[in-house]
């Protein structure tokens, strides 16, 4: 008996152990730093001594935040930058997974070369997309003034920059969404579209009213996806436009390591992190319930 | 797959203009994908006052290998090359290791906590890693950790942690109960159900896991740029940040070659066991 | 299960590995060796011979050398000294100075540069006053400063005779010099970099006789609106690339060296590359900044400084004074003037070889003399930011009021640090 309740104790004991190094090391790390975070929010310090004891100011610093046009900027054109790369990047997955999906073996070596551009270093990315779009010495252009046109000022444009910033990120992240809506493609039994024809429904019915809402939970997890992957967005961005024209492509991320490593403002830098953790919070709720029925 | 039972097949025209829908579009996004890096490699050939040269053009002006040579040759080279693969052969077993357990465990096994515990997991993925930075710098400071392979080692399998533990679970989930129900379950069994069942089958998703650490400790920049200042702990993405030089004209090519150059042994990699990988996505994905 | 358990044996040595490798790497120290670090602002500040015959000379004392980007240096080095694992000396960028110092990171020397003066006349002798400028905050020296670079105005002599007009002296005539270029379709008439990095600014600023209070730019001066204006007008007259907010210097220097441009403002460190391309006297010619037209009493040619600066975390300054006796000797110097940046060390000026190689050299040796180091704040970071956010304004808008706009952002320069 002893043994046995030994066994079962030791049993129902099992899980905690298995999950507890992950936890130690991820929320306890991870957790202990964001508090640290949290408390610098708060706090200002000497110029350039983080290290030194700091002041508690309460939320001072983020009145000052909340009332600096460039931070408004920043929100302003994250939201941009995310809602077009969400749009443009689940639009491209869908495109590229149904044309992998249709073509079957045909095209399986298109499944292993999509994922490619996920596989490269954001600074190696930005380099190469910098490169394609440089105003003068750019492919694109080049591929412009060969069929006559007029070159294109890029990268010095604000809108057009933030929306090559946008290409160069739906470009890297985009791959990875692709495999899951094929992920989820492969899943939907092939009867329920035999069912559909021999009903007569066209392509575009079956799509809407068979194929996307047994896709829920796929593209639920390709959405949060590409959201996150975008609020966060900073590798590409930085060495291609450094923020720039003009703030034009100067997203949170950006600012918030502005804010850290070039003005060592880190109470500040403290203060966006909060808000880009909150907007990430808000938007896994958000996705949660909304794909909560489909799922 | 079947093909014959899809939607399509009951009508060879439509299948016919589907087909070549499809291959249109597939055509397209390709050259999106890789115009990029295409564009670069040819880069690679070229000086760097030719790169600034207008017209463009688009082969350089004769095939020369002396970017390759320069990086390959420069005597730190290979200390940036141990560097990463050190890190990166690490990052990868510590991180295989210890996310088969909660995998496994949240796959299989109903416990009390169960989701506030995975979530505990899961949020950090939202966190963006930049930011934890200044706050990890500190406690690393204050550990005495700094320019030390301790201190990358933990934050990259800190990093990777959770994508992994998403993805296993969710192969181990795939898995058939009754698979192991047979040879399962206590204390002393489990190591045993792991390694003899459990990983065998789940030998894509753990591939998967290989490939994405591998992928994510290859490539890391703000940790290894704020935790060492040393050049002797420098990575590969490390230099190719420094390679840029704002007193004189930037070498694009051969800052795209030592791009090139960070990018082979990666997607060489990903090549072998590609197959396993992409569907050990799929497989993780299905939950 | 025997195969397993080995499996876990050996990734457990792995793990273990960089532990024991960290330790192992830590320095076994002696008491009678004296070890310094040096961090340079790039890779080609370091002196071909590097350290060698430093150490031959002085055997108990070992200099490592590291590379940290001048553009980092001031984050990196606030992050390291403060924790107490910084550089003995490290090279910055002269502008960034003040933060350093009002945040206690450096410490000062004067004592030990005195020291020099009588143990080693004639190094020391051989520095000019850039040498010094460069290194003193608050009349106290940090350090010193071996090089320092001006700006210069750069110009295609071919072009100007095709065209029949002179070289330009003032910058009312760089503008009707680059309208004609314009005019006669053969490039760009005067490029310059975007509005991503202030140095070129603040030179121009300076040149058109732009004066500082409290070492703060004044925007909303005769001075500030003026060349906020003439930024504005190369944009507005197409006498830039259409791409110019997005340029960055690569692509100012590139568009003169493979002649697509009639002027540029080059620094003496890329002249080498134009070199490379075309031949200086025949094909293209340097002059210092210019003046304002009416103003030339106001001018001042602005130069930057890249000092080696003694941190607070160096616990033996006298031999890391000896370090930098050794990084300002005439070779040393030398061996990085003729590859990289102008050196404050004169003897090189006048070095034969020097002039054979650098024909421009002689040209300049008397602007040399009379440059002015650029004036920063410990608000540097904002400072900048501000002029490059009023800059872009004004270049990306060619039909806003320089005055207007020069008069709104010296509010936010007048706030800093109130």
């Amino acid at each position: 008996m002893k043994t046995s309740l030994f066994h079962k104790r030791r049993k129902n004991l099992m899980p905690y152990l298995m999950v507890i190094p992950t936890i130690l090391l991820v929320t306890g790390v991870l957790g202990y730093a964001i508090l640290i975070a949290l408390k610098d929010s708060f706090y200002k310090y000497p110029l350039l001594s983080f290290n030194a004891k700091g002041t508690f100011v309460g939320f001072d610093n983020y009145a000052k935040l909340l009332a600096d046009y460039n931070f408004q900027n920043a929100v302003g054109v994250t939201f941009i930058f995310v809602f077009g790369t969400v749009l443009l990047g689940i639009i491209l997955s869908f495109i590229l997974a149904l044309s992998i999906y249709h073509l079957k073996n045909k095209a399986r070596i298109f499944r292993t070369l999509t994922l490619i551009p996920y596989l490269i270093s954001g600074v190696a990315a930005a380099i190469m997309w910098r490169f394609l779009f440089n105003g003068e010495v750019g492919f694109i252009n080049h591929v412009i003034r060969t069929l006559g046109g007029t070159p294109i000022s890029w990268l010095s444009n604000r809108y057009l920059a933030l929306m090559v910033v946008t290409l160069a990120n739906v470009w890297k992240m985009f791959p990875m969404s692709t495999m899951l809506l094929l992920a989820g493609l492969q899943v939907i039994d092939p009867d329920i579209y035999d069912a559909a024809t021999v009903d007569g429904s066209n392509w575009h019915s079956t799509f809407f009213k068979i194929t996307l809402p047994l896709l829920g939970s796929y593209l639920a997890t390709s959405l949060i996806w590409l959201t996150f992957g975008s609020f966060n967005m900073f590798n590409i961005i930085y060495p291609l436009t450094s923020g720039g024209p003009n703030r034009a492509t100067e997203v949170m991320a950006i600012y918030m390591y502005d804010l850290a490593f070039q003005h060592l403002d880190f109470s500040s830098a403290s203060v966006v992190m909060i808000f880009l953790l909150m907007l990430n919070l808000g938007f896994s709720i958000f996705y949660s319930r909304i794909f909560r029925n489909k799922v | 797959m079947p093909n014959s039972k899809t939607h399509a097949g009951a009508n060879p025209a439509y299948h016919r203009i589907a087909n070549l829908i499809a291959w249109t579009f597939l055509t397209l996004m390709m050259v999106w994908l890789f115009l990029p890096l295409i564009w670069s490699v040819t880069t690679t050939f070229k000086t760097a006052i030719e790169t600034y040269r207008v017209p463009v053009k688009i082969l350089p002006e004769n095939l020369s290998f002396h970017n390759y040579i320069k990086i390959l040759t420069d005597a730190s080279f290979p200390r940036y090359l141990f560097n990463t693969v050190y890190l990166t052969v690490i990052t990868t077993l510590l991180t295989v290791i210890i996310s088969i357990w909660p995998a496994y465990a949240f796959s299989r096994m109903k416990f009390k906590f169960q989701h506030i515990l995975l979530l505990f997991i899961m949020i950090p993925r939202l966190i963006p890693r930049i930011s934890v930075t200044i706050p990890l710098y500190k406690i690393i400071v204050s550990a005495g950790l700094l320019n030390t392979y301790t201190a990358l080692i933990i934050t990259y399998t800190m990093t990777s942690l959770p994508f992994a533990v998403w993805i296993l679970s969710g192969v181990f989930q795939s898995i058939p109960k009754e698979i192991e129900d047979s040879a399962f379950v206590d204390g002393a069994q489990l190591i045993q159900t792991m390694f003899r069942i459990m990983i065998p089958i789940a030998s894509s998703g753990v591939v998967t896991v290989i490939i994405f650490t591998v992928r994510e400790a290859w490539n890391e920049f703000p940790f290894v740029l704020s935790f060492t200042n040393s050049a002797t702990m420098r990575t590969l993405p490390y230099q190719l940040y420094m390679f840029r030089d704002t007193l004189g004209i930037e070498d694009w090519p051969l800052i795209n070659t030592f791009a090139i150059v960070t990018i082979i042994p990666i997607l060489v990699v990903y090549f072998i066991f590609s197959k396993k990988v992409t569907s050990g996505i799929i497989q993780g994905a299905l939950k | 299960m025997k195969k397993y358990s080995t499996i876990f044996v050996m990734l457990l040595v792995l793990t273990l590995l960089p532990v024991s490798l960290w330790s192992g790497a830590q320095p076994e120290t002696k008491s009678d060796v004296v070890e310094l670090t040096v961090w340079f602002g790039r890779e080609n500040f370091i002196p071909d011979e590097g350290f060698d015959a430093f150490h031959a000379k002085y055997p108990n004392i070992k200099v490592t050398a590291d590379v940290i980007p001048l553009e980092q240096a001031l984050t990196e080095g606030a992050k390291a000294i403060g924790a107490g694992v910084g550089p003995d000396i490290l090279q910055t960028d002269s502008r960034r100075l003040p933060p350093f110092v009002e945040a206690g990171m450096l410490q000062p020397m004067d004592s030990y540069m005195e020291q020099w003066k009588q143990e080693d006349p004639a190094t020391y002798n051989a520095l000019s006053s850039s040498a010094w400028e460069h290194a003193k905050h608050n009349g106290k020296l940090y350090g010193v400063n071996i090089y320092a670079g001006p700006f210069n105005n750069v110009y295609r002599i071919d072009w100007l005779e095709q065209l029949g007009m002179d070289v330009p002296e003032t910058w009312e005539e760089v503008l009707d010099v680059a309208r004609a270029t314009r005019d006669a379709g053969l490039g760009y008439g005067f490029v310059v970099r975007g509005p991503n990095s202030t140095p070129w600014f603040f030179a121009h600023y300076m040149a058109m006789g732009g004066k500082f209070v409290e070492n703060v730019i004044q925007l909303d001066s005769p001075a500030g609106i003026y060349a906020l204006n003439f930024y504005q007008t190369l944009v507005k007259e197409d006498l830039v690339s259409d791409d110019v907010i997005a340029w960055g210097s690569g692509d100012m220097r590139a568009a003169f060296i493979t002649g697509r441009a009639m002027m540029a403002p080059i620094g003496t460190n890329i002249f080498p590359n134009i070199q490379e391309e075309m031949k200086y006297g025949e094909k293209w010619g340097a002059t210092p900044m210019l003046p304002r037209e009416g103003y030339e009493e106001d001018y001042s040619y602005a130069s930057l400084g890249w000092p080696f600066l003694v941190t607070s975390n160096c616990e033996h300054p006298y031999e890391a004074s000896l370090v930098l006796r050794y990084l300002a000797e005439n070779d040393n110097a030398m061996s990085v003037a003729r590859r990289y940046q102008p050196t404050t060390v004169t003897t090189v000026w006048n070095d034969p070889a020097y002039l054979a190689e650098q024909p421009w050299s002689g040209d300049f040796e008397e602007a040399l003399n009379n440059m002015t180091r650029t004036p920063a704040t410990v608000f540097i970071t904002e400072v900048d930011n501000i002029v490059l956010d009023a800059l872009g304004e004004v270049m990306e808008n060619v039909n806003a009021d320089p005055a207007e706009v020069a008069k709104r952002y010296q509010k936010q320069l007048d706030a800093l640090g109130k």
